[in-house]
């Protein structure tokens, strides 16, 4: 049974929904300091909205299943060409899992970043989708 | 908060571990790893300074736990000697968490001091290279 829920659009207009259980909320919220429903929800609304970066791939799964994921990174206050590879990056990461014709998130967090550390799926082949011109990731 | 005191607790991971009695949590739906205090605080920061691994700081700039993306089915692919860590978590904890069972416990121990040593020499590297670690704790 939903305990937190929320319908979204993405940057491309895909509707994309959360549907969260009382212990996943409970889960999410603790170790992604997400405070409350509003708070999240913005966070969601605002990374898949206007992203900095999209990224889109296949992940591992048990059972050597393979799950289509795409990630939307948002940068906030983003320092352009001044960004090396040690510049701390403050971003909202949101993970959308697809499944029976239906776009889920299954993650977000926002953290502070090195540059170099934060697309994690670039060691994965996932490919770049989208990404906005002053985006320093 | 000054970087000299948290790059002095990055060495002491794992006794800083034990001492808090850190649980780790498997979530299979993200792949995500959690090796943290069982209750974190509320004003706890999350922060990247390595490659793979995150760490919680709180506000009073102690280390409160470590998050890992893409946990089992890629960190795993390229370092097998985690392997066994992940195997021992089959303990439900609810429906896509896992930890690690009690009877194994004992067993993969090692393996968290070998990911908190792994932390510590990967922090080591990049504040080498000239990183400011501080500059991620600011507000």
């Amino acid at each position: 049974m939903a305990y937190y829920s929320d319908n979204f659009k993405d940057l491309f207009d895909s509707k994309i929904v959360v549907d969260w259980t009382k212990k996943l909320w409970e889960e999410h919220s603790e170790k992604h300091q997400l405070s409350d429903f509003t708070y999240t929800s913005n966070l969601i609304r605002d990374a898949l909205k206007n992203p900095s970066i999209v990224l889109g791939g296949f992940r591992k799964m048990k059972g050597g299943k393979k799950q289509y994921i795409m990630c939307y990174y948002k940068e906030h206050k983003p320092k352009n060409s001044i960004a090396t590879e040690y510049t701390e990056i403050d971003h909202t990461k949101v993970v959308v899992g697809s499944e029976s014709r239906t776009n889920f998130v299954k993650t977000v967090w926002r953290k502070k970043a090195f540059k170099n550390f934060i697309l994690q799926e670039k060691k994965y082949n996932f490919t770049e989708i989208w990404k906005n011109q002053n985006c320093s990731l | 908060m000054e970087e000299s005191k948290l790059l002095s607790l990055i060495p002491q991971i794992a006794e800083i571990a034990k001492k808090n009695k850190w649980q780790t949590h498997y979530n299979e739906s993200s792949d995500a790893f959690y090796w943290t205090k069982k209750k974190l605080s509320k004003k706890v920061k999350l922060i990247q300074f390595i490659d793979e691994f995150s760490l919680y700081v709180n506000s009073s700039g102690k280390i409160e736990g470590l998050f890992l993306e893409y946990a089992k089915f890629n960190f795993v692919d390229h370092h097998k000697e985690f392997k066994p860590l992940f195997r021992a978590m089959t303990h439900r904890v609810s429906a896509d968490v896992y930890t690690i069972s009690k009877e194994k416990e004992d067993k993969v121990e090692h393996l968290l001091e070998n990911i908190a040593d792994k932390v510590a020499k990967e922090t080591l590297r990049v504040v080498s290279k000239g990183a400011n670690i501080e500059s991620l704790l600011s507000a």
